[in-house]
């Protein structure tokens, strides 16, 4: 995925003691909106001592973002090893496959998500209990997950506790019980976690919207869908984990103090014997469902006090050209504290507490989508006016083209925001993953900041040109008779999203 | 401590599998950790006041080229004046309307630098704000925060109060009345915290109270409490010490001092009596939680707490969870937490009732496991264990220069050691703290502060199906 947003904000399973409060809760970034207020002028009188604040002060050089290209091995079997020193007491260790929710076939969904979750689960030789104690005694906990085009399980530990950390990875990758005990309660377990996923009304919308949008197959969740869940037997499970966790789709990802001449030999040990046939990850086009115009669905949430919105379209998928224009374009847009979406619907018109918006990309799909929770008063005026801002964004005659300053803004942000990800081994860790799994040059990171500030605005702009406000598909939770007349009044024609879509 | 989440966006980006539905991290925790010598861990600091009264803790380090801005105002909601809960928030929000002779261009600058992390929280106690920068950057965040600290109040409009006053209202909505549980959390703290206490509103604070605030209060609020000598400046990270002494002389030497006000310190006391809250929410799956009143931050049970939560929570293989979720099956999910706080701790324990199973019997397995453990404390593995975690988990979150919420990571530990010790180098004592918390002392301080006739208890019932249609096997 893009380097990151900053300002993340979710939801939780549990009642959530949200003590703190804070300003941003989006990722927001930010554009040059023609803006009606001016700055405040600066009463600058001579005698004013304080008049040198006027003036902004200069920096310094720039230090540029050195992001190090991993040190890189194949193993004779075939499995991958990405090392990245950084000076840390702990380290982060990573297993990545190359098969994540993309690779479960119709009517499997959350196969390889519970996949993950059950290697996790005891292996031949420990029960989970026991497993959980030997992670938890390194003082960690290992994690297991997955996303559309893979697969992972992590743990972090002291540096002195490496190899230890790696003989759990290994012991949990390659040897798994898949008991069917532990997996009848993890599954228990996994349909209530979906269930109280649905709960969230944000969540719900973007679950409606992707399924809608990509069909049964390819837009049902990693997490699986409830029916298919309860259907899930552990047998799938020992045969997807069979299939996908082969040495050819494997890589090992170490962070932390340490070097490929002091890990290689551990790891040829460890994950060096595995075999197991090629089985070559999912890469072709999925079709997507555009609606022929505009269609907006809306799921009944009664007394909701704000309208959680969904809204999305198809757009490239990652290996198309144009990959880091479009994250500029969703950053500018939705990404920056002063994006495009999020000056109009908080900073303008304190319809939300904030907007996101951005290009999501996957080996076989892409989409582009802006979600927000809005008050449920203003939940038209907050559609016309997000509508609006993809159409000016568009179509330059409409008098807001892509000005170079924001596309600059939103550069600056994407390029420092992948050197901020230096600060913490998990986060180089989760770069390297999205190396291996989309495939990337090992050095696709280092060239990183160059790419970007490469991309020229008129590039932007023109990837602008791919949005289509006509033919978005919108998802709205909220209160369906608060909200109706106003949204009819405005020409929107609303139908009832397909129970289906949200389970 | 806070859980070092990097999550991104975990709700919104649907690429992601959910969190697993598992225990929520708690403080962090191992049994082997006798044998390995646990790093010394410490952040140097230089600390010294400028004349105006305006603290200042620096901390350089020279491993990337970034550095962080993290500024603690020692004001939050237990400041407030009566009726105007949640105006510490609010006024937060304000703090990035724009200043004298800035403009209104706050975030636009910031994001122009290539800033990270740039966001303000607000908390019971204190207030922050806090922005990492490429290193050549430092003179700009100085002369930012700088201005708001000086010159906010001359450019605030009714307009601009209006307009901040409605997004922190949606985010009142966003963040509790529309979210799962958010009415319960309110429910919760509210209870603990009655009409009188000075953390009674929560954070966030009534939506009676917001509509109140007015400009005249804003003013109020900031010549009393935005004074440099209520203010603490922690800078972390790439830069020269000596230079960036002139620096905080330039920008914030010449701001008038104003009295700092004095601190409203009530005495702590436990709840008096325990309280039970029913709560109707559109939830499929029920909760139980208990809330707890326990003694303030960095008093001497403070760490022993610490570790009693992450023997209770934050992994699989601690006690709520084996018992209620893998044992009994009772629970779909639990999670055990601790928030230390000037005038008093909330230490949480709450449980997600599985489809299908009551809820009563979820609340007497809670209740098993305390008196278990309140009655014969935790084995030599569960301690090593729960110790090896927060070590973890220190050391994972001192990696960051400015944490998520401007309270964790260096800048963010110095900061809050600070404001409740004085010391910002108080890491490595509560570390040795942590690490000499025995089994008594667990035993002991789960019988006196987690116990039944001093808590809390708030049950969320599933008022109806929400949209996602409760499944078969649905109560």
């Amino acid at each position: 995925m893009a380097p990151p947003s900053k300002r993340a904000f979710g939801g939780s399973l549990s009642l959530a003691l949200l003590f703190a409060a804070c300003a941003s809760p989006t990722p927001v970034h930010a554009p040059e909106l023609p803006r009606t207020e001016s700055r405040a002028a600066p009463p600058n009188t001579p005698a004013d001592p304080e008049a040198f604040r006027n003036a902004p002060p200069k920096a310094g050089a720039p230090a540029p973002v050195v992001f190090p290209a991993p040190a890189v091995k194949t193993l004779k079997n075939g499995v991958t090893l990405y090392v990245i020193p950084k000076h840390a007491a702990v380290a982060t260790l990573s297993v990545v496959v190359r098969h994540g929710g993309a690779s479960a076939p119709l009517g499997k969904s959350g196969l390889a998500a519970l996949t993950a979750r059950m290697l996790t689960e005891g292996t031949q030789k420990r029960s989970s209990l026991a497993l959980a104690e030997a992670s938890e005694a390194l003082g960690s906990t290992l994690e297991a997950d997955a996303g559309r085009d893979e697969s992972h399980v992590a743990i972090a530990t002291l540096t002195s506790d490496v190899t230890r950390g790696l003989e759990l990875l290994a012991e949990v990758v390659f040897s798994p019980a898949f008991a069917k005990q532990e997996f009848d309660r993890v599954k228990g377990e996994w349909l209530d976690g979906l269930r109280a996923e649905r709960q969230e009304p944000s969540r719900l919308a973007s679950l409606v919207a992707l399924r809608s949008l990509l069909g049964a197959a390819a837009g049902a969740p990693v997490s699986g869908s409830i029916p298919d869940v309860e259907k899930l037997s552990v047998g799938d499970l020992i045969d997807f984990h069979r299939k996908a966790y082969v040495p050819s789709n494997l890589a090992v990802i170490a962070v932390g103090d340490l070097t490929m001449a002091g890990l290689e030999p551990e790891v040829e040990r460890l994950f060096g014997q595995a075999k197991g046939p090629a089985f070559p990850a999912p890469s072709a086009s999925v079709a997507e469902d555009k609606p022929a115009k505009l269609k907006v669905l809306i799921v009944d949430r009664k007394d909701s006090v704000q309208t959680s919105i969904f809204a999305v379209q198809p757009f490239p998928k990652r290996s198309e050209p144009g990959f880091e224009a479009r994250e500029i374009l969703g950053t500018l847009l939705g990404g920056l504290f002063t994006s495009r979406l999020n000056l109009n619907l908080r900073e303008k018109h304190a319809y939300t507490y904030g907007v996101h918006g951005q290009a999501l990309a996957t080996r076989q799909w892409g989409a582009f989508f802006v979600a927000a929770d809005v008050k449920t008063e203003t939940t038209a005026d907050s559609l016309v006016e997000l509508l609006a801002e993809l159409e000016r964004a568009r179509d330059p005659k409409r008098g807001a083209p892509i000005q170079e300053p924001e596309a600059a803004r939103a550069r600056t942000d994407l390029m420092h925001a992948l050197g901020a990800r230096l600060e913490h081994t998990s986060q180089i860790a989760d770069s390297a993953r999205t190396l291996f799994s989309q495939g990337l040059a090992p050095d696709y990171y280092a060239k990183y900041p160059e790419l970007v500030l490469r991309v020229p605005t008129a590039e932007v702009a023109r990837q602008a040109t791919l949005l289509e406000p006509e033919h978005l598909l919108v998802v709205l939770v909220g209160d369906r008779a608060q909200i109706e007349p106003g949204l009819k009044q405005r020409g929107f024609e609303l139908s009832s999203a397909d129970p289906k879509l949200l389970e | 401590m806070s859980a070092l989440a990097v999550g991104l966006l975990a709700a919104l980006i649907p690429l992601r599998a959910p969190a697993a539905p598992g225990p929520r991290a708690a403080p962090a925790s191992a049994e082997r950790a006798s044998a390995v010598e646990a790093p010394p861990v410490s952040i140097p600091f230089a600390k010294f006041k400028l004349k105006n009264g305006l603290t200042v803790i620096l901390h350089s380090d020279h491993s990337l080229p970034l550095v962080a801005v993290n500024l603690w105002y020692h004001v939050g909601p237990a400041n407030e004046p009566a009726h105007r809960s949640g105006f510490a928030h609010l006024f937060e929000h304000l703090m990035f309307e724009g200043s004298k002779h800035v403009g209104h261009e706050f975030d636009r600058i910031l994001e122009s630098i290539g800033a990270t992390n740039s966001n303000g929280t607000t908390s019971w106690d204190r207030t922050n704000f806090f922005e990492t920068a490429p290193r050549e950057n430092l003179s700009t965040l100085l002369w930012l925060e700088s201005d708001r600290m000086g010159f906010m109040i001359d450019t605030l409009t009714q307009e601009r109060l209006d307009v901040q006053r409605d997004v922190v209202k949606n985010e009142r909505r966003q963040s509790y009345e529309n979210a799962p549980y958010g009415p319960s959390s309110l429910a919760l703290l509210n209870t603990l915290f009655p009409e009188g206490h000075p953390y009674h509103g929560a954070v966030i604070g009534s939506m009676a109270d917001l509509t109140l605030a007015s400009l005249e209060d804003v003013k109020e609020f900031f010549r009393e409490y935005y004074a440099p000598s209520n203010a603490t400046l922690c800078i972390a990270g790439d830069f020269d010490e000596a230079e960036a002494k002139t620096l905080i002389d330039r920008y914030f030497g010449t701001l008038s001092d104003r009295t700092r006000p004095a601190q409203k310190l009530i005495p702590y006391a436990p709840l008096p009596k325990p309280e039970r809250v029913t709560v109707k929410e559109p939830v499929n799956l029920a909760q139980i939680s208990y809330g707890y009143r326990t003694p303030p931050a960095f008093t001497p049970d403070d760490p022993v707490l610490e570790v009693a939560i992450a023997v209770l929570g934050g992994g699989k293989a601690t006690r709520l969870y084996q018992r209620l979720v893998v044992e009994t099956k009772l629970a779909a999910d639990v999670s055990a937490s601790l928030e230390s706080n000037q005038l008093a701790g909330i230490a949480s324990v709450s449980a997600t009732v599985a489809t299908g199973k009551p809820s009563g019997a979820v609340e007497r397995e809670l209740d098993a496991v305390l008196a278990g453990l309140a009655k014969n404390g935790p084995t030599a593995a569960e301690l090593a264990r729960a110790k090896r975690r927060i070590l973890v988990e220190v050391l994972s979150s001192v990696e960051l220069l400015n944490g998520p919420g401007g309270d964790s990571g260096r800048a963010g530990l110095l900061q809050r050691f600070d404001h409740y010790t004085g010391d910002p180098g108080y890491l490595g004592k509560w570390l040795t703290q942590i690490e000499q918390v025995s089994a008594a002392d667990v035993k002991r301080v789960v019988a006196e502060q987690l116990k039944p006739e001093a808590r809390v208890v708030v049950l969320t019932e599933a008022e109806a199906a929400p949209p996602a249609a409760a499944t078969k096997g649905a109560p």
